[in-house]
């Protein structure tokens, strides 16, 4: 035990930049990813058959392809050369909006008809119903699901070693290639990694019970 | 797109599905025993129960990967020959696994009518025989569906086991990528895991769809 915190203190100044790169990537990773999956899922249900397939295709294959291939894919195959904080933001990024849509058309789904209808009586307009009416209470209604997604998102983040981002996993692998302590390397980016979601987590049960107070 | 990439990374569809399967039954078998803690009346072990899912779940798959394929040669480098990257990989697959798969557990045992226990308490079945012969069929049919959700996700998630050196899809795409220095093979990759899915999910459906018509009779 006095080894993981010897190393630990020894270490701290690059393992803490190393989680705050790891919070930066996931941040620029909602950042993008979410208006993604909202558009994705307005798309989804569209009234062009066009839109509304295009929507789902895009669902699918980002659904359907693993995040480490994504992460490659946007990182070599983009002929312009991209930082690799950016590229690994972008393709997780890809993967959230995919994976969020399907949340969010969930959420705009269970806001009563009754509420479209009373819009349309009230002469507003389709797109002034989903802007005002239906994309504010289908996202509260989402919001719990969004925030679990968004601590995977984070965990996810560790992909970004395999690219050459200097964030935490890559930080405490590179530390442990020098002084050979694998154990206690890993361990300490397990607790670090482990702090942060599992309190996250727990914040995410909080907002989840609050919002269900009213309904 | 050469028909030499195509050849080239379906070389580890075969690792990718074994990885999915051991990894995925380790986490069936496993995550009974996690359930039965996380749900047991007695509160230290429920205590205990919970802290572990959420430790297992709260730390990033790869993390658990290197930690157990590299972390136990810091105490002794010829535990590298115990710890070899397959088994290394099917561990923490399974290990992950094993607390989703309680979790999952859990959920269908909640869905479970409190008078199925009462009535065989009634017709004088003891405890043991109520939760094997009465109750966890029931569970086990229940938990289908969000199991095979969860298998298809370990499809992806195998994915990070290349990061160890397994020869499985996404190693063969990434090698095969860094000696042409193209992306192609990546996109074959993708293209391979989401035909891998597609075969999956219909045969789930089927599963589901068969027991659901067994019990109705």
């Amino acid at each position: 035990m006095t080894g993981i915190w010897q190393d630990f203190v020894t270490h701290q100044g690059q393992l803490i930049d190393g989680l705050i790169v790891s919070l930066q990537l996931a941040g620029l990773t909602l950042l993008f990813g979410l208006p993604g999956g909202l558009i994705l899922a307005i798309a989804g249900t569209s009234r062009t058959r066009l839109t509304r397939y295009v929507a789902i295709a895009l669902t699918e294959i980002g659904r359907g392809t693993p995040a480490l291939v994504m992460l490659q894919l946007v990182y070599n195959g983009i002929p312009v050369t991209l930082s690799g904080l950016l590229s690994a933001g972008i393709a997780l990024a890809l993967t959230t909006a995919a994976y969020t849509s399907e949340i969010m058309r969930g959420g705009l789904q269970a806001v009563p008809e009754g509420e479209i209808e009373a819009a349309s009586a009230l002469g507003m307009s389709r797109w002034d119903t989903l802007r005002d009416v239906v994309i504010p209470q289908g996202l509260r209604i989402a919001l719990p699901s969004l925030m679990s997604f968004s601590v995977i998102m984070f965990q996810a983040t560790s992909l970004a070693f395999t690219i050459a981002v200097p964030e935490l996993m890559s930080q405490a692998k590179s530390i442990a290639n020098s002084n050979f302590h694998y154990f206690n390397l890993f361990i300490i980016a397990a607790v670090m990694y482990a702090a942060i979601t599992i309190s996250a987590s727990a914040f995410t049960d909080r907002v989840e019970r609050r919002l269900s107070r009213h309904v | 797109m050469s028909g030499e990439v195509w050849s080239g990374v379906a070389n580890g569809i075969l690792t990718t599905v074994q990885l999915t399967v051991f990894g995925f039954a380790l986490g069936a078998v496993l995550g009974v025993p996690v359930m039965l803690l996380r749900v047991s009346t007695w509160r230290p072990a429920r205590w205990t129960g919970r802290a572990f899912i959420e430790l297992v779940r709260g730390v990033p798959l790869i993390v658990w990967l290197f930690l157990i394929y590299n972390g136990p040669t810091q105490f002794d480098p010829s535990l590298g020959t115990v710890f070899t990257s397959w088994r290394s990989g099917v561990a923490a697959l399974g290990l992950v696994s094993a607390v989703y798969m309680a979790e999952i557990y859990r959920g269908s045992l909640r869905a479970i009518n409190a008078g199925q226990w009462e009535a065989s308490q009634a017709l004088g079945m003891s405890r043991f025989d109520t939760a094997s012969r009465i109750i966890a069929p029931q569970v086990t049919r229940v938990a289908v569906p969000a199991s095979t959700t969860y298998a298809l996700s370990l499809i992806k998630d195998s994915s990070l086991v290349s990061a160890i050196g397994v020869f499985e899809t996404t190693y063969y795409a990434t090698t095969i990528s860094s000696t042409l220095s193209s992306a192609t093979p990546f996109v074959v990759a993708g293209v391979y895991y989401i035909a891998l899915t597609i075969p999956a999910a219909w045969a789930a459906r089927r599963l589901d769809s068969n027991l659901r018509r067994k019990v109705m009779r």
